[in-house]
Order: structure tokens, then C-alpha cells, then sequence
């Protein structure tokens, strides 16, 4: 940096040569008799500025800048409680969903056992219905069977009375009856 | 060719308003500047502090900017017990800020290049800080020119070393800005007398000078900041003894 090392450079030769320079070429700073004046207004401009500083800018603006921050905290907390909130809010609604689905399906299964039990109940009715039935209808068959059988006794013995008046000429149907009887007795197994 | 030590003359601008131990006070053109500064500085600042708004505006934010600066400043240099300067330190930075850049301006004048003014600014901090420091360590502050753990054999090299350098302080805090802002106007008087003087070419040196106008502005800036916190620094070693 050329332009920094002339500054430099200017600058070391005002510091070195300063006391002799300065009388020298007359530097004005160096002028004592100028100080008093110089001093006087520093101090008047430096206190006013400090007055003025002190007592009406900086307690101003530090006003300012607490409140500001006040007011970002503020918010940043008030940010902060909605989004916790908001995340119980939601924990809640997680839970609310979780037990309405254990209640639904506890009620889909209630209402499924009570169909079943329901359908299991109708079909043992029924079934018991028809073994009713079926028995009522076994009875009668048998009923029949056995009146059709001794039927069969009966009509075996007009039947061989008939063929035996046939034949012989009569028949004691009484003797007759006697002899089917045993003929069935002992074709039976 | 006038000399380019001409600009740093104190004139009076008035007849003598008052005596003040037979030396006369009249209004001068660094007093104009140094009453300026302190005009243009509070005008500005008190804007700024004005309305005191939720956002701030342009000016609002410089000055919210500058006051939040300095109070890094204390709070990273000074620490505890910084906070009662921070109306003097910003006072100070403020001051020496304005009347540094007010210098920049074509017909300025610069109070900053006057060794009257930086030394007895850097006087008032140096005998302040010493009586802050006294009073708060009473004969402990002493200690201060002893580096603490140092073997015992040293204190004659060490004690007189640190009572220079201690001693040396308002020189150093005073002849820094001063030099460098006499440098700076004699350099850019300087080249402006070379732009004249070449003509045609005078538009090498005049390129030159828009450049160190430049880096003049910056050193402007530069020297009040750290005139600044050398005397928090200053200020901190007298409140916690290094």
C-alpha cells in the first residue's frame, strides 16, 4: 500500500522532527498561548455535549431499546406458551382419537358376539324344532308301520282262509288265524 | 505556495469576549467547530432518541446504532462498574467522532489536530482514571505497576518499566490522534498543492487525493474509536487492577 507507507512515512517524520520542527516551521499547535483558549471552549463544549448526552439522548434511547426488548421477549414467550398449547392440544386430540377407536372397535366386537350368539340361538331353535318334528313324523311311521303290520296278520289270515275255503271247502278261521300267526312267528329271523 | 501547516491556525473570530487568568477568549474558528460538532452530534442524537419508536427509523437506528457500540464497548473492555462512565465514554467517542469527520469537510477545521485539545482530553481521563482507581484500591492500586506472579528480583527493571509506560499514557492517547490527524491534512494539503502545480498532469496526484480522502475517512473514524477504547481499557485496569 503505497498510499499507507507516504502516510507513514509523513507521519514518522512529524513525530521525530516534532519539537524541532515544530519550532521550526512554526507549527501552530505548538503556539502556547493559544492553548488557554483552546481548552476554555473544549471544556464548554464537552460539558454541554456531556449535559446533553447524560441527561436527555442515552437515557432515551436505552429506554427505547429495553422496551424493545422487552416487548420481543414478551412475545417470543407468548409465541412460545401457543406452541406448547398447541402441542397439548394435539397430545389430547391424540388420546381422544385413540380411546374413540378402543371404544369402536369394543363395540364392533359386542355387537359382532351378539349377532353370532344371536344366529347360534335361532339355529339351535330351529334344530330343535325339527328334531321335534322329526320325531313327530318318526312316531307316525312307526304308528303306521305297525298298523299296516298287524293289518297284514289279519288280512294273510282272510287271505289263507279264503284260499283254504277255496280248497277245502271250509276253514276254521280261528285255526286258520293260529297257523299265520305261527308261520309269521317263524319266518321272523 | 502556502505552508500546509496553515490550516491548523487558531484565529480569533471575535474580539475577546472575557478574561480568564489574563488570557484572553474569544470565539475561534475551532471553537465554531468544536460548537458545531457538539450541534450537529446532539441535533442528530436527540432525533434519533426522539420518538423512541417500536422500529425505528434512519436516524432512529444511527443512533440506537451508536449507543449500542458504545455500550459493547464498556461491556467487553470495562465489564462491572463500567456502566456510570458509559455517559462520558459515549460523550467522548461522540465527540472526538464529530469533530474528526466535520475536518473532513473542504474549509473544515479540525480541533482533533490540536495537541492543546487530545491532551488535555487525554489528561482528564488519565487523572481521572488514576483518582477512580485510587479510591477504589486505595494504596492497592499500587499493584498496578507489579505484575502480579512476577518473581520478586524484578521489581527494580519491572515497577519502573510499568510507571513509564503508566506515565507515558496521556502522551501516547494524546499524540496518536493528534499526529495522525495533522498527517492526514497536511498530506491531503500536500497533494492538493501538487495538483495545482503539475497542469495537465495534475489529475495523477488528483486521483491520489480522492483516495487518501478516502483513507482519510476511515482514519477519522478509526481514531475516535480507538481513542475511545483506550481509555476503557484505561478505565478498566484502574477498576479491576488488570
Amino acid at each position: 500500500m503505497p498510499v499507507q507507507a507516504l502516510r507513514i512515512s509523513v507521519a514518522a517524520a512529524a513525530l521525530i522532527g516534532l519539537p524541532f520542527a515544530a519550532q521550526a516551521a512554526g507549527m501552530p499547535q505548538f503556539d502556547l498561548t493559544k492553548f488557554p483558549t483552546q481548552i476554555f471552549w473544549l471544556v464548554v463544549c464537552f460539558a454541554v455535549l456531556y449535559f446533553l448526552m447524560a441527561k436527555a439522548v442515552l437515557p432515551k434511547i436505552g429506554a427505547t431499546i429495553e422496551s424493545r426488548e422487552h416487548k420481543i421477549q414478551a412475545d417470543l414467550d407468548a409465541a412460545q406458551k401457543a406452541n406448547d398449547a398447541a402441542r397439548a392440544a394435539g397430545v389430547e386430540q391424540d388420546k381422544a382419537l385413540a380411546e374413540a377407536r378402543g371404544q369402536a372397535s369394543g363395540l364392533i366386537r359386542e355387537a359382532s358376539e351378539a349377532a353370532a350368539a344371536q344366529t347360534s340361538a335361532k339355529l339351535h331353535e330351529v334344530s330343535d324344532r325339527l328334531g321335534v318334528e322329526i320325531a313327530a313324523a318318526e312316531k307316525r311311521i312307526g304308528e303306521q308301520r305297525t298298523q299296516t303290520l298287524a293289518g297284514l296278520g289279519s288280512m294273510s289270515t282272510e287271505i289263507a282262509t279264503a284260499v283254504l275255503g277255496k280248497l277245502v271247502g271250509s276253514a276254521d278261521p280261528a285255526q286258520v288265524a293260529r297257523a299265520v300267526d305261527e308261520a309269521a312267528k317263524a319266518g321272523k329271523p | 505556495m502556502a505552508s500546509p501547516l496553515e490550516q491548523f491556525a487558531i484565529q480569533d473570530l471575535t474580539a475577546p469576549l472575557f478574561n480568564i487568568g489574563g488570557h484572553h477568549i474569544a470565539v475561534t474558528n475551532s471553537a465554531i467547530f468544536m460548537m458545531s460538532a457538539v450541534v450537529l452530534s446532539s441535533g442528530l442524537l436527540l432525533a434519533g432518541a426522539g420518538k423512541g419508536a417500536m422500529i425505528p427509523g434512519r436516524i432512529q437506528a444511527m443512533a440506537e446504532l451508536f449507543y449500542e457500540f458504545i455500550a459493547n464497548m464498556i461491556r467487553d473492555n470495562v465489564g462491572s462498574g463500567g456502566k456510570k462512565f458509559f455517559p462520558f465514554i459515549f460523550t467522548l467517542f461522540i465527540f472526538t467522532l464529530f469533530g474528526n469527520i466535520l475536518g473532513m469537510l473542504p474549509y473544515g477545521y479540525t480541533f482533533t489536530s490540536q495537541i492543546a485539545v487530545t491532551f488535555f482530553m487525554a489528561m482528564v481521563v488519565f487523572l481521572g482514571v488514576t483518582l477512580i482507581g485510587l479510591f477504589k484500591h486505595g494504596l492497592h492500586f499500587f499493584s498496578l505497576f507489579f505484575p502480579h506472579g512476577a518473581p520478586l528480583f524484578t521489581a527494580p527493571i519491572l515497577i519502573p518499566i510499568e510507571l513509564v509506560s503508566y506515565l507515558s499514557r496521556p502522551i501516547s492517547l494524546s499524540v496518536r490522534l493528534f499526529a495522525n490527524m495533522t498527517v492526514g491534512h497536511v498530506l491531503l494539503k500536500v497533494l492538493a498543492g501538487f495538483v495545482v502545480a503539475l497542469g495537465f498532469f495534475g489529475f495523477v496526484p488528483l486521483v491520489v487525493l480522492v483516495a487518501i480522502t478516502a483513507l482519510e475517512l476511515l482514519v477519522a473514524l478509526l481514531q475516535a474509536y480507538i481513542f475511545t477504547i483506550l481509555c476503557c481499557i484505561y478505565l478498566n485496569d484502574a477498576l479491576h487492577l488488570h
